[in-house]
Formats: structure tokens, sequence, C-alpha cells
């Protein structure tokens, strides 16, 4: 029998669910750093409430609530930044369907390294270079010496081919 | 709109957002769309989440499941027979990694408030390696007498070593000894012989054998585990309980054991109770007298060495710290004998030698070294007793000045000889040469030999640790070295009444040594041996 101390619980949980609460909350926020910043101060915040947590209670839902809350108080630190991307409003809209899709997160990053493996090389040099390394595509463009529009249907393209591969390994992986 | 155009929509607004093309008007259409549309809004998270595991399996960045899980499953793997509490400070310390460290890299560095403190200095230690005659360590943790030690591995080959646990339990280990340490109140013993006292206030402290878990209620018991697998236990005092040792711990599985009873468990599964015999495991009373003998042996040998060195034309001053008086002697003329201010005597390496201790910002030893030097070795044996959070200061010329060095160690812990070089301002001219961080908790109040070599012939500063060599490094300005007015342990600014930094070493000194020559790494290496405590 795994031990019960709650504080080590807790720790485990905190540790195995990092990615969860990361794909959470830059879901709602929709910028790695300000993501990353979000889910310390989570992080921090879900420490010191270790307390309300009992061992054997869902630490994903609990968390996700904690996460939705450092979220909201994120966006209206900022509230007179421009380039937000959602609002109040819609955080609490969309958290449902966050929580739905996020609990799935470490299946979708199974699938979409598969879906990866599985394209053609010149599509994974593209999506290396727009999506893994984040080169802006007037960059990628340029290196390549092809047309920015160009550029940006072939991403587009490859996209959503991913997009369907990882539907179609994520719905085998739930059925089987 | 179909569920697909709008999903289709938001896909396209999105990628216009990655590539940093949203205008103001798509901002508002996107959120009317996810305020109007699930269907959008299904498509919005979809791909937000697809961004974020880009971004994680992207080298460098955020990957906490992948280097957290390691460490805790082959903690819990290894651990298995352990009932409780296994492999706390391995998920603690990935907890802290996850919080401080290991974001740093993707997160934005921020004061981190409550948890870790802010920047808190922390150590992991859960017990003191207290006492050792003749240990031979192998493996990986080489211990010291006064070395803390963390949760792991400690192999003895030979000799005794005294280990008290945070907890206050104390163990004897009778070399050879295979002993894990697992927390202030648990450790495992794989084969070899040792013995524990446990007072009341570590009561529970545990001792996991290959054959049974032991329990301690308050006592004092020998354990020995042969290789063979068989365990043996001799309460002499007190009460302890037995348990198999595969962690499951319920009271029908127990053996309790009072003071002069024993049990033998044995690999066969056979279980047989032995008669005690107190004798048969080294004492407390034991290490201590077999401590001080050896010490006294050591220090005898020591003497023997230093009253070698009288005359050696290779020394400018040495202070061996024998004569207790508020004047520290040089072994060679009473020019450069040291005033002592503050510092008061207190024992050395070896319980019968002299050192000074130097704890108040006042406590220092001014000195006089007269000469130029184109090779200068410096060597002492310290203690350092507090982490090294500024400069502390071991040989310090006054002032600043061009040529004269600062022999001290860093705040990060690092040994440094400081030169200052001619140029306008000392900040400018000042040249450094620092090792590598020597000073850890993990070396707080051992004693250590540290040495510095200037050598403008081979135009190398290098620095030595004990037994090793610990950096080398180019000279960068080539010049003669002149000590003249100076302290030991302190920084001292003469003629101005002005405030200055406090640089006081806070440890003892026992042997310090300017030589006027460049000694080799192989002499340094003989040296410490003979200082060895």
């Amino acid at each position: 029998m795994p031990s019960q101390d709650p504080t080590e619980v807790f720790i485990r949980s905190l540790t195995e669910n990092q990615n969860r609460l990361y794909g959470y909350i830059f879901s709602l926020v929709g910028d790695h750093h300000a993501a990353a910043d979000v889910l310390q101060e989570c992080n921090l915040v879900l420490w010191r409430k270790t307390g309300e947590f009992r061992a054997g209670s869902a630490f994903i839902p609990w968390a996700f609530g904690i996460a939705r809350f450092q979220v909201l108080a994120h966006l209206r630190d900022r509230q007179r930044e421009e380039a937000r991307l959602l609002n109040p409003e819609l955080v609490e809209l969309l958290a449902g369907e966050v929580e739905a899709q996020a609990g799935q997160f470490e299946e979708l990053r199974g699938a979409l390294r598969h879906c990866v493996a599985k394209l053609p090389e010149q599509s994974r040099e593209l999506v290396d270079r727009r999506y893994f390394r984040k080169h802006p595509v007037q960059t990628i463009a340029d290196e390549m010496q092809r047309k920015l529009s160009a550029v940006k249907v072939a991403l587009m393209r490859i996209r959503d081919g991913l997009r369907q591969c990882i539907e179609r390994e994520m719905r085998g992986a739930n059925a089987s | 709109m179909s569920a697909d155009d709008s999903a289709a929509e938001i896909r396209e607004l999105l990628a216009a957002h990655r590539d940093g093309e949203l205008t103001a008007e798509q901002l508002v259409r996107l959120q009317e769309q996810l305020k109007s549309d699930p269907a959008a809004r299904r498509a919005f998270v979809q791909e937000q989440l697809l961004d974020a595991a880009f971004h994680l399996e992207t080298p460098g960045n955020l990957q906490a499941a992948s280097v957290v899980h390691p460490v805790a499953d082959t903690r819990r793997a290894e651990t298995e027979a352990r009932p409780r509490s296994m492999g706390r400070w391995a998920i603690a310390a990935g907890l802290l990694f996850l919080l401080g460290l290991g974001l740093g890299g993707v997160l934005k560095k921020r004061p981190v408030p409550s948890v870790a403190e802010g920047a808190e200095p922390l150590d992991d230690g859960i017990a003191l390696l207290a006492q050792s005659v003749e240990a031979v360590w192998s493996g990986d943790v080489q211990p010291r007498t006064g070395s803390i030690l963390s949760a792991g591995k400690l192999r003895l080959t030979s000799g005794l070593a005294q280990i008290e646990f945070y907890s206050g339990a104390r163990l004897i280990l009778d070399g050879p000894v295979d002993l894990e340490l697992v927390s202030s109140n648990q450790a495992i013993c794989r084969s070899g012989r040792l013995r524990a006292l446990v007072p009341p206030a570590a009561r529970g402290f545990s001792v996991i054998s290959p054959r049974f878990e032991l329990i301690d209620l308050g006592t004092e018991f020998g354990m020995d585990v042969r290789p063979s697998g068989d365990a043996h236990v001799q309460v002499f005092d007190g009460e302890v309980k037995l348990y198999p040792a595969d962690g499951k711990r319920s009271p029908e599985r127990s053996q309790r054991l009072l003071g002069g009873a024993g049990a033998s468990w044995l690999a066969s599964g056979t279980r047989a109770d032995l008669a005690t015999d107190p004798g048969s495991f080294p004492s407390f009373a034991d290490v201590r007298s077999r401590t001080e003998s050896r010490a006294r042996l050591h220090l005898a040998a020591w003497r023997d060495w230093n009253r070698s060195l009288a005359g050696d034309p290779r020394i400018a001053v040495r202070y061996d710290f024998e004569s207790a008086a508020r004047t520290l002697q040089d072994s060679g003329s009473a020019e450069a004998h040291g005033s002592i201010i503050g510092c008061e005597w207190t024992n050395g390496r070896w319980s019968e030698k002299g050192a000074l201790e130097f704890k108040r910002p006042s406590d220092r030893v001014r000195v006089n070294i007269p000469g130029e030097f184109d090779t200068l070795t410096l060597t002492a044996w310290i203690r350092v007793d507090a982490s090294p959070d500024r400069l502390q200061a071991l040989l310090l010329t006054d002032g600043f000045e061009v040529g004269r060095p600062h022999w001290q160690i860093s705040p990060a812990g690092e040994l440094r000889m400081g030169i200052r070089t001619p140029s306008a301002t000392p900040k400018v001219g000042a040249t450094g040469y620092g090792s590598s961080v020597l000073f850890k908790p993990r070396q707080i109040g051992v004693w250590s030999f540290v040495a510095t070599v200037y050598d403008r012939h081979a135009g190398m500063v290098r620095h030595y640790l004990n037994d090793r060599e610990v950096s080398a490094e180019a000279i960068r300005f080539d010049q003669p070295l002149r000590i003249g007015s100076a302290e030991i342990g302190n920084w001292g600014v003469p003629l101005k009444n002005s405030k200055q930094p406090v640089r006081n070493f806070v440890g003892r000194m026992d042997e310090l040594t300017v030589w006027k020559v460049a000694l080799t790494g192989d002499e340094l290496q003989a040296m410490n041996q003979k200082g060895r405590p």
C-alpha cells in the first residue's frame, strides 16, 4: 500500500500534474511566458492551501479551480494591456471546456509525438521551426526562400493533418 | 454558421494570434464567437492545448513530469521495503525544483514568498559524523569528522565511525559497514556491525536490515548483519520491536525484545534466541578513548614534523599556534610575532593542539611580514564555522595597495586571492583568482587544509583544498608580492577613523605558514597528510 502521508501525496499529485496545469493555464492565457508565471503562482497557492486538500479526494478539479482563479487574477492585473486574448467573462465561460480537455492532456502529448513522427521530412522540418522552436513565419519563409503566404498555407495544412491524426489516436486510445 | 465553419474560423484567428497579426477587429470577432458558440470554444481549447503540448515537447522548456518522475520513481522502486516516508526528500527536492529552479529557464525569476522563504540557504542534512577513528570510506561519500550527512549510502571499509542523527539517535559503526541513511530517524543496514543508542527524544528510530525492521522504543542495542543475510540483534537496555522487512507492520507479526535479550533472524527463515554480550560491540566510551589516543599519536607525529621545519629557509613566517599567549609566535624571528586582539584560545585539530577562535568582528591577529616575493605559498589549517555569506578574511594586507594580496573566502564559498594592480581605481585595478566553491554548508565545521600558490616563474596561481588542486589560473598581471602590515582573520584599515566592511573570519585556525617558494602539488599533499586530523 502506498504511503498515505498527506504531504507526500500532495507533493506527488502536484508534480504529476504540472503539465496538465500548464495546459490549462496556457489555454486561457495564450502566452507562454505569462502562463509560466501564472503556473508558478498557482503552485505557490496550491502549496499554501495544502491543508484544504485531503488525500483521496480528486486533486485535478481542486487544482484546476485554483488555476482558474489565478488566471482571473492575472487578467485583472493586466486589465489595460491590449494583448489579452480573453476577458474574465470568457474565462468563466471556457472553464468547463478547458477542464474537460486538459484532463486528457498527457494523452494529447503522446498522440502529438506519435503524429509528428509520422510526418514527411519536409513537414516535420516546418513544424519543428514554427511550433517547437517558435521561429516567426517570416524568418522561416526567408530561410527557406519561399513566399510568406505559401509557408502559412503549408503550416495550416500540416496543422490540420496533425489535429486529425491526434483525434484519431486519442479516440483509439480511449476505445481500447 | 456550421460547427465546422466556426471551428475553422477560430483556428484561423488563433493562427493570426500566434503570428502576432491579430487585429483589434479580429480579437473582437474571436471573443464574440467564443461567447456565442460552443463549437468555437471547443476548437479554441483544442488549439491552445496543442500549442501548450508543442511548447512542452520542445527541449529546454518546462518538462515537469519527465524531470520529476524518474527521481520519484527510482526512489519508490528502491524503497519498496520501507514502510513510510520513503524518498520524501527526493520528492520535496523535486517540488523545490518545480517552484524555484527547474522552471527558471522558462519562468521569469521572481521572489518566491512563503514556501522557500526567499533566499534562505537550504540543506538536506540529517546527521553528523561526530567522531571517526581510522575510518576508511569507499564510495561517493567520503565524510570527515564534523561532516554533515544527507540521505544516501555510506560505506565504511574499516575503522570506527560515530554518527549522530538529528533526531538524537547515535550509531557507532564498526567497519566494514554498508549503511544507508534514510532520514533523521531511519537507516538501512545492508551488512556490518553497529551499536545504537536511542535516547527518549529519538524514540521510534528504526533500522532496517535485510531480515527485519527494528523499531527502537528508547534503548541501546547492537546489530550485526552478515553478508549471508543473517541478521542478529542484541538489546542491552530498554526495548525494541522487530517486524519482517517487508514493510507490513502488524502487531501479530512483531517480535518484542527487552534488555538482555537477543534474536537471530536467519536468511533461511529460521529464528532463534541469542544471548547478549555488550562487550562484543564497541561502546561510546571505546570510541572516545580510541579517538583520544589516536589524536595524541597524530599530534605527536605532527609536532615532530613541526620541529623539523625550524630554520627551514623556504619559510618566511610560520605560526604553529602552539603557545597560548597573547602573542602569536612566529617560529622564526620575533619580528613577525603577531599581536592577538580578541580571539580566544581553544583546541584545534586535536584536542590538545592550540588554535585561535575567530568569532566577533573585533577578533584579529595583527602581523608584519617583511619581504618581497616572486613566488609565494600560503598554507593554513582552518575550520570554517559559519556559511560564508560575505567575504571572510584569512590573511589580508592593510588597505589594498598595489602588489599586496588579500587571501580570503568569498561570499560564495570560494578560496580567493585578490591582488591590487597598478591602476587608477581599486575596482579596475584588482585582479582576483578564485577557486571553485569549496565551503558549502557541508564543509562547515570540518577542519580543512587550504593553500594558495602564487608563482611568477610559472605564471600561475593555484588553489588547493585538502589533498587536491582546486583551481589553476594564469597570472593576469605579473608583479612581485609584498605583505607587510596585515591581519589574520580580519581586515584593518589603519590611519583613518572611517567605517570599514566587516570581513572577520568565523571559525578556527591552528596553523598558518607563509612560504617564499612555490610549493608543488606533491609537497602540499604531503603537508596535508601530515596535518590531517
